[in-house]
């Protein structure tokens, strides 16, 4: 299931992030969010607020809240709101806790060779980070 | 962490951890600093502009794409995220609504020449 590095890397695009399935609804539904704050700007309630946020963790609570349910998991709105928080708190800090622990310790710093145009630009070889670190981790 | 709980093949970080990745402490403190600058410099200049509906639009997919930066570098930021596109978005937007201002002060002073 581990895609491949090359193809991965190599992708080069100027703007995705409406058409990326990665992104999914919600994006649209932030930025929809997003254009109504800065026409209202200081006229906004606090109820509004939190209806916008309620509508924009909606869709992801959804899609854990379905693999709860194919999963067969025993509470799955707990289950969804578990995944949700740890998706937006804890996962971020783990992967980054990974490059403190990985670098310089076990492998040098790479000096601007994952950094995608920059590598490019100065005919280096792409370095796949992400990738690399996903490997090194689940080998 | 198993590899069951994340099957995508990938460790996306935050900006800092690939900066650290590249030049260490440097890199975060040049990364960081690069970011504020240049995204404050983009949002006072989009706030100075006129109100429009797709000054706004831009400014809120600029908005969306910045906190791309939770899981993501800032090439890819700048890059594939749009924020350079949309720079020159509203760039454009804005040179052509200068352009035309002028064009309209022009057919005025024409006009009122021949008046």
């Amino acid at each position: 299931m581990v895609k491949i590095v090359r193809q991965a890397s190599q992708k080069c695009t100027l703007y995705k992030p409406l058409y990326c399935p990665k992104n999914g609804e919600h994006l649209i539904i932030l930025i929809n969010i997003l254009i109504y704050i800065f026409i209202k700007q200081k006229k906004l309630k606090t109820k509004t607020i939190l209806l916008g946020v309620t509508i924009l963790l909606f869709f992801p609570l959804l899609i854990f809240y379905i693999r709860a349910v194919s999963l067969k998991i025993g509470s799955p709105l707990q289950f969804a709101f578990y995944s949700l928080f740890n998706r937006i708190f804890m996962i971020s800090a783990r992967v980054a806790m990974v490059h403190y622990m990985v670098f310089p310790d076990y492998i040098n710093f790479l000096y601007r060779s994952s950094m995608n145009y920059i590598s490019c630009f100065l005919g280096k070889e792409l370095f796949p980070l992400s990738n690399y670190l996903y490997l090194y981790f689940y080998p | 962490m198993r590899a069951a709980d994340n099957p995508s093949g990938f460790l996306n970080a935050t900006y800092a951890s690939e900066t650290w990745a590249n030049f260490g402490w440097f890199g975060i403190m040049l990364s960081s600093t690069f970011l504020g600058f240049f995204l404050h410099s983009v949002n006072l200049w989009i706030w100075k502009l006129k109100k429009t509906p797709e000054k706004i639009s831009i400014y809120s997919i600029m908005v969306a794409s910045v906190l791309n930066l939770i899981s993501g570098n800032v090439t890819a930021l700048l890059q594939s995220k749009g924020f350079v596109i949309l720079y020159f978005f509203t760039l454009l937007g804005n040179m052509t609504l200068v352009k035309t201002i002028k064009d309209n002060s022009q057919i005025i002073n024409r006009s009122l020449k021949c008046l």
